[in-house]
């Protein structure tokens, strides 16, 4: 198709898949924010009022090369100060409960414990996590940070400092609600590219949450 | 009591032997026969025309059992994308399968070792290979008996047994004669999949189960 342009008219295609694909990049018009302090400030004073979290999820993972998205759903409760239960229900059983320094792990054939200083991917699983809970996400010193907006939403971009081998997950974006400062949806870009996006739903702050809760067996 | 030991010995051995031979005896003694190969189930994942499966996947050593997820899915030409993710939806590996051969496309440096890969690769070539496209065929079976066994040859694998029942494929068995891979094939779907898929090894303390998500909203 190509050798039968004439170079205007290539330049011409090439400048619009420039503007269409950086588009894309831009997030749905998110925009630079000045005062990324203040930002911080108001997620802290919202972070410092929570004590428990109960959510659903809907996580979606998204491999455009291949025109395909898996799709599986779940719970989410936290408790202050490091009490944590991640669990997908659907279309497969995975449960995990991070609490007192150890990672346990549940699904649908076995349980097995991990001490969480010693699984890298979980340690910075349950860091991004607990630091975007406890609204000190902006001065989480293993990551580059950036604030961006839109009409809805502010969105926090974590870039890891520093690459290694282990290193899945290239940027981690947090969309946080404008009108309760929530965090809204998780999206996970790998260094492929490939990325998950986790959008929670059906969230209860500071509903009382047993500890039971945080039982793998419960 | 030496000619107890002896014959406990004998005996031993002929179980051993027994039951590391991939082939039933009564099979080896039967000449190939013409039978109709084009009626078998081609390979054990025939992917359909969706191009995609989606299994969930355990994998079980003496020290841990980790679980995730495998996605199988059909590209242009005959090549054929396979992916182990994790529940969270983080990719771990990535292999390219076409017309018998296979590449290792990504791999996460934890699982980034020889004889990981090689088992991987020896696995997803049984799985998706296509028995009549493979050379050096031979047909053992049995008349009267809705049971066959096709020995072929894969590059990567070697020697490799196809177990056949009511022409649906039900075991492979590759190796050498003391170290045995077993993969058994069961539950199948109307589409004619496995929704069960079990790997086990003679020698290596080492199982994969895989378990069909049969839940079409799953995958897009």
């Amino acid at each position: 198709m190509f050798h039968v342009m004439n170079n205007k008219n290539l330049t011409l295609l090439i400048l619009l898949l420039c503007y269409f694909f950086s588009a894309f990049a831009q997030e749905d018009n998110f925009k630079r924010v000045a005062e990324e302090e203040e930002v911080g400030s108001i997620l802290n004073q919202k972070a410092k009022k929570i004590q428990t979290i109960t959510s659903d999820f809907i996580q979606k993972k998204h491999m455009d090369y291949l025109t395909v998205t898996i799709k599986s759903k779940g719970s989410f409760w936290f408790k202050k100060e490091n009490y944590l239960r991640w669990e997908y229900k659907e279309p497969f059983l995975y449960k995990i409960v991070i609490k007192n320094g150890k990672i346990f792990i549940a699904n649908e054939e076995n349980n097995s414990e991990f001490n969480i200083k010693g699984n890298k991917i979980f340690r910075e699983v349950n860091n991004i996590i607990v630091s975007a809970v406890k609204g000190e996400i902006l001065t989480n010193e293993k990551y580059k940070t950036s604030v961006l907006e839109n009409t809805e939403y502010y969105l926090i971009k974590l870039i890891p400092k520093e690459m290694d081998g282990d290193n899945i997950i290239k940027e981690m974006h947090m969309f946080f609600n404008k009108d309760n400062m929530q965090i809204s949806k998780i999206k996970m870009v790998e260094t492929s590219d490939n990325y998950t996006i986790i959008t929670f739903i059906n969230r209860k702050i500071n509903a009382p949450i047993p500890d039971t809760i945080f039982n793998i067996n419960q | 009591m030496r000619r107890y030991l002896i014959l406990f010995l004998i005996s031993i051995n002929s179980v051993v032997f027994f039951h590391y031979c991939a082939v039933p005896c009564r099979y080896n003694k039967i000449k190939a026969t013409a039978f109709v190969t084009d009626s078998l189930q081609a390979s054990p994942v025939e992917i359909d025309t969706t191009g995609k499966l989606l299994y969930r996947s355990f994998i079980y050593t003496p020290k841990k059992s980790f679980s995730g997820l495998f996605l199988f899915k059909k590209m242009a030409g005959k090549k054929t994308r396979i992916i182990l993710l994790s529940e969270v939806g983080l990719r771990f590996m990535e292999f390219e399968y076409s017309d018998k051969e296979i590449e290792l496309l990504y791999c996460v440096d934890f699982l980034n070792k020889n004889n990981i890969i090689k088992t991987f690769k020896k696995n997803i070539l049984i799985l998706l290979s296509d028995i009549h496209m493979v050379e050096k065929k031979r047909i053992f079976s049995d008349p009267g008996s809705s049971h066959h066994i096709f020995k072929t040859k894969l590059d990567e694998v070697g020697k490799c047994y196809y177990h056949f029942t009511n022409k649906q494929m039900t075991r492979t068995i590759y190796g050498s004669l003391f170290n045995k891979t077993y993969m058994e094939y069961s539950d199948y779907n109307k589409n004619n999949i496995p929704r069960k898929i079990e790997i086990s090894y003679t020698l290596i303390d080492l199982g994969f189960s895989l378990k069909l998500i049969d839940n079409k909203n799953v995958v897009e």
